[in-house]
């Protein structure tokens, strides 16, 4: 429960090359044909269509007036035929004879790699293998090359051929993120430039309750509850306050950096914990009662207990119930994956609650998005996957005055991250909710190059 | 004699008669905590050597102890 400082800050930078797409690494880039999809733009080849050989043609030159250039911005000047299967010898033919193009076969570069300089100069080059060829024509002589294409039905596509490039990460690989006016976490997911916030979206956070005096929280509507004998919602550990914060905090806190991924949507909060940190099932089960018939659309549970000494032991048959009833109701339940490992020696599997299928686990990465060393894993046979990842290593968020704020680690941390991208997932899909809305979830993360079993369908992403 | 906490799932076909399980629990041992009829839980203590009984009381799909929880960082 202690605030771990700082680890793994600066740790891990190298897998950033290794995220670059194959296709970007290997070149020449305007070898690749898996690339663009192959779509004609036009099928100049129907036949019986009626049409004129010009309808309809996007090579044609003079086309669309005298704004348009050629070659069209982002394409090479060249063209990318795909040819039917089977249709090469006639396709060389065809170059050959009927449009008069120089052609070179790419196996006669040798060593299946053809020398960039050498594309150039030439002015057909035959792909055997993938069937296409790339032409060096004027638009004319194409539409010749067409022409006979149609013939023969040798040719089912013409397509510019595109520039392609590198994909730049999107976070430069040597800096540190600067979190002067907003936190890295919010920066990794996109929170901060999504154009939604949650609003209307109900979000529950169970948890150690609120500093409902807190300054960031004094304007907002909260609805709020205890289920913790004796205990008023007032948050007395700091917990609670740090996940509610990472969830929802507002859009201007009263010191930067903005730390609060959906600062629209309506917080629930449920205490369920007491102010050490500690509470039960039936609390839990009363928190999750209370945010199903309040409506809200998602809720967020950093907390869990650990199975690290019990590792056969099965996931919850009453947690998964009540998961599946609460999909069914239209909300979706975030837990946290729990913090008990240590790599590289000691792996832990998926705390309960966040073991039971029908409840999305949230495991915890760093700022190079690497897998933070303490958060929990899939292991095979034991039960419980980790489904996706959010930030959860040096994250900075509210905490109970006189503090205010604070930076701390845990899976705890990354939960609300991934609740929060819940809520603007869910403003943006007003007809999206349930396990529908943790299946967007899943599809629009951003895939990592860690182990699938650590970090699931990979970082969680704003809409 | 020991007190077990206990969190009980009821099964959905009998969720509409709760209130006959609740009941039932009751007169089987149960000290009835929390009825959550939203979520279909029932939640109590029970003393140790009645807990056996309370799955077999019809409508229970599941009988666990309330486990303990603690904040995940």
């Amino acid at each position: 429960v202690c605030p771990r400082q700082k680890e793994g800050r600066r740790a891990g930078r190298k897998q950033d090359a290794a995220r670059l797409p194959a296709s970007a690494q290997s070149g020449p880039p305007e070898m690749r044909a898996d690339g663009p999809n192959w779509t004609p733009l036009v099928n100049p080849f129907r036949r019986g269509s009626g049409d004129s050989p010009d309808r309809g043609n996007p090579f044609r030159r003079g086309r669309g007036g005298e704004g348009e250039h050629f070659p069209r911005e982002g394409t090479t000047g060249r063209y990318l035929i795909l040819l039917r299967p089977g249709a090469v010898e006639t396709a060389v033919r065809i170059l050959g004879q009927s449009a008069d193009v120089k052609v070179s076969r790419a196996a006669d570069f040798g060593s299946r790699a053809v020398d960039a300089a050498a594309l150039g100069s030439a002015e057909a080059i035959v792909f055997d293998d993938l069937e296409v060829v790339t032409v060096s024509t004027d638009p004319d002589q194409l539409l010749a090359i067409m022409t006979a294409g149609a013939r023969t039905s040798a040719v089912l596509a013409i397509e510019p051929e595109r520039i392609v490039e590198a994909i730049e990460p999107a976070v430069p690989a040597s800096a540190l993120s600067d979190e002067s006016a907003v936190t890295w976490g919010l920066q990794r997911t996109r929170a901060v430039s999504s154009r939604y916030t949650g609003r209307g979206v109900r979000l529950a956070v169970l948890d150690t309750g609120l500093d409902l005096q807190h300054p960031d929280f004094a304007d907002r509507q909260i609805v709020s509850q205890s289920f913790v004998a004796g205990q008023d919602v007032q948050d007395g550990h700091g917990h609670g306050t740090h996940v509610a914060g990472t969830a929802c905090g507002p859009a201007t806190p009263s010191q930067p950096p903005r730390y609060g991924v959906a600062v629209g949507a309506a917080p629930y909060i449920a205490k369920v914990l007491s102010d050490q940190g500690r509470g039960n099932d039936s609390a839990v089960l009363a928190g999750i009662q209370w945010a199903i018939t309040n409506g809200c659309a998602i809720i967020s549970m950093s907390l869990g207990t650990p199975l690290c000494d019990v590792p056969e032991q099965p996931f919850s048959r009453v947690f998964e119930s009540v998961a599946r009833r609460a999909l069914w109701a239209g909300c979706l339940i975030i837990a946290a994956a729990g913090n008990d490992s240590a790599r590289p020696g000691r792996l832990c599997p998926i705390s309960h609650p966040a073991n039971c299928p029908s409840i999305m686990a949230v495991g915890a990465v760093d700022e190079s998005l690497q897998i933070a060393s303490f958060s929990n894993t899939g292991l095979v046979g034991e039960g419980g996957q980790v489904d996706i990842v959010g930030p959860g290593v040096s994250i900075h968020s509210a905490w109970p005055s006189p503090r205010l704020y604070q930076t701390v680690n845990g899976t705890s941390m990354a939960t609300p991250h991934v609740s929060g991208l819940a809520a603007l997932h869910a403003e943006a899909n007003p007809f999206v909710r349930g396990g529908a809305l943790g299946w967007l979830l899943l599809g629009s993360a951003s895939r990592l190059s860690a182990q699938l079993r650590d970090v699931g369908a990979g970082l969680a992403q704003a809409p | 004699v020991v007190t077990l906490r206990v969190v009980i799932g009821i099964a959905e076909d009998y969720r509409a008669r709760l209130a006959e399980v609740v009941d039932h629990l009751t007169r089987a041992g149960l000290h009835v905590e929390r009825v959550l009829d939203a979520i279909g839980v029932v939640t109590g203590s029970v003393q140790a050597d009645a807990a056996p009984e309370l799955r077999t009381v019809p409508g229970v799909e599941s009988v666990e102890p309330d486990r303990t929880v603690e904040a995940q960082a």
